[in-house]
């Protein structure tokens, strides 16, 4: 059986550079497997973190070093919460295409933000969009809305 | 053989259908990614190959910066009458395509054995 973990909150700022943000999704991904998270959670909150992350850096901060990303994580026994700010003008998530429709299928736009939301329990925009805040409860595993 | 020399990609010349391999099990690193990117248009418009089996048995996690690299090499391979066949995907690999809509775009095989019998049918 589990023992009970300590909770384990954290708020980083990083330079807009893969090479700030890839050692902070390691951290966070050993920790949650210290933690006893099983492997098909930490795919799932590898995918979502790199694509927040990625998002954060390439289009919110347009990979400018000078701007910052702001992460901030709290771990529990059972759920995950993230937080990924950018100093960007941000997005409207309604006005990204579904990459299954036919017509997009082929186009780059709009499958990293569908796997962050599918990945995870809970996926929240600020009103901007230039903040994301993410939950993922363990054991919790993807759906589709029509299964 | 091959004048080439690729770093993310282990490529086998031996049949008439290209087997690529990847190297890396985890394809997210914006450089990788775009080396990747590089060296598989390479293997299609340097070298004149279209008929391309990837084995993927090795990823263990792509990215949707992964995914796109793939969509467009898929579109190149296509104008070009050639076939990219994916092969060996690890479940959560594979259920990635199926989230994605990507299995209806690409051919997807358990296995390089099957992979290599799904271009038997190409003319």
């Amino acid at each position: 059986m589990l023992q009970p973990q300590p909770n384990w909150s954290f708020e980083h700022d990083v330079a807009s550079s893969v090479d700030q943000v890839l050692p902070l999704i390691a951290a966070i991904l050993e920790r949650l497997e210290s933690q006893g998270w099983d492997d098909l959670d930490r795919f799932a909150i590898h995918l979502a973190l790199e694509e927040a992350l990625m998002n954060a850096v390439k289009h919110g901060n347009r990979c400018d070093a000078s701007r910052r990303v702001l992460v901030r994580w709290h771990l529990q026994p059972e759920d995950a919460w993230f937080e990924i700010t950018d100093e960007g003008t941000g997005f409207d998530r309604s006005a990204v295409p579904d990459p299954t429709e036919e017509e997009f299928l082929e186009q780059a736009s709009g499958r990293g933000v569908m796997l962050m939301e599918l990945y995870m329990s809970e996926v929240v925009y600020n009103d901007i969009g230039n903040s994301v805040a993410m939950r993922k409860r363990r054991g919790e595993r993807p759906r589709l809305d029509d299964e | 053989m091959s004048q080439f020399d690729y770093q993310r990609i282990e490529v086998d010349y031996s049949r008439p259908v290209t087997l690529i391999k990847f190297r890396d099990g985890k394809i997210l690193d914006q450089l990788l990614v775009k080396q990747l990117a590089e060296e598989l248009r390479s293997v299609v418009h340097d070298e004149q190959r279209n008929r391309l089996l990837l084995d993927l048995s090795g990823v263990t996690f792509l990215s949707s910066a992964a995914l796109n690299n793939l969509v467009i090499l898929n579109r190149h391979v296509n104008k070009a009458a050639g076939k990219i066949v994916l092969a060996g995907l690890q479940p959560q690999v594979r259920e990635v395509f199926t989230y994605t809509g990507l299995d209806r775009l690409f051919a997807i095989v358990e296995s390089s054995d099957e992979g290599w019998k799904s271009f038997e049918s190409m003319v």
